[in-house]
């Protein structure tokens, strides 16, 4: 599986999606509950 | 109906990595939570994705509570668990660690931290799309995040897999300075 590290990326529509977290992040400090997901201990 | 986008490629994931009684036992379990069948090969193929990119991630994915009642499902047996995970293509142990146990032991997000498992939850839909293809309609709500992201950017689905589809394909990676000129060949992200 290939993984896509977005920060690392600087095509147009990654900075438009990057935008986006940081945007969020200046509103609200907390993710909608159903958006919370899940974590692996790895 | 959301199900008429799907085909029998939505659902390879299935006969590939879990043995039949496996597959079968999932299939009663989500039965008897009142799951049909069709909705319940979308949520067991769903966690299959999830599981399979979750190694190379940073240990967090952006899922919804059905897709972690199916990982929660498969981990109770334990067995079929452990050969499953061996089975995949990293063949580790794929550990579970709930999202109210790391907030007791971090303590509440920052905005840093949580500007930073943003990112980190865009980079899983890129990397989806990359591994697999386009989000449908029919599992958005598996992934919750996704739809956040569209209502707030006033996108359709289209318009936002083609941004994925641009991220996924046409990135060009950041270079960074090296720090001293004989590092050069880990100067790269």
């Amino acid at each position: 599986m290939e993984w896509i590290q977005i920060e690392n990326n600087e095509s147009e529509a990654a900075q438009i999606l990057l935008k986006w977290a940081d945007d969020k992040s200046n509103q609200d400090c907390e993710m909608p509950e159903e958006c919370c997901g899940i974590l692996s201990d790895l | 109906m959301i199900f008429d986008s799907l085909n029998e490629s939505d659902f390879q994931l299935i006969p590939r990595y879990l043995s039949k009684p496996y597959y079968f036992y999932l299939l009663e379990k989500l039965k008897q939570s009142g799951v049909l069948t069709e909705e319940a090969n979308l949520r067991i193929n769903e966690c299959l994705k999830m599981l399979l990119v979750i190694l190379n991630s940073k240990g967090t994915a952006p899922i919804s509570k059905a897709i972690d009642d199916v990982w929660h499902l498969m981990i109770l047996e334990t067995r079929e668990y452990e050969k499953f995970c061996l089975s995949l293509p990293e063949a580790r142990f794929i550990h579970h660690r709930s999202v109210v146990f790391e907030r007791i032991e971090k303590g509440p997000a920052t905005k840093e931290s949580f500007s930073n498992s943003l990112k980190e939850k865009l980079s899983w839909f890129v990397s989806y799309y990359k591994n697999f293809g386009a989000f449908k309609e029919a599992v958005l709500d598996f992934w919750p995040l996704t739809k956040e992201i569209m209502k707030d950017k006033k996108l359709t689905l289209d318009e936002f897999n083609a941004l994925l589809k641009s991220a996924a394909f046409d990135h060009s990676v950041r270079r960074t300075l090296a720090p001293k000129e004989d590092n050069l060949s880990s100067s790269f992200s």
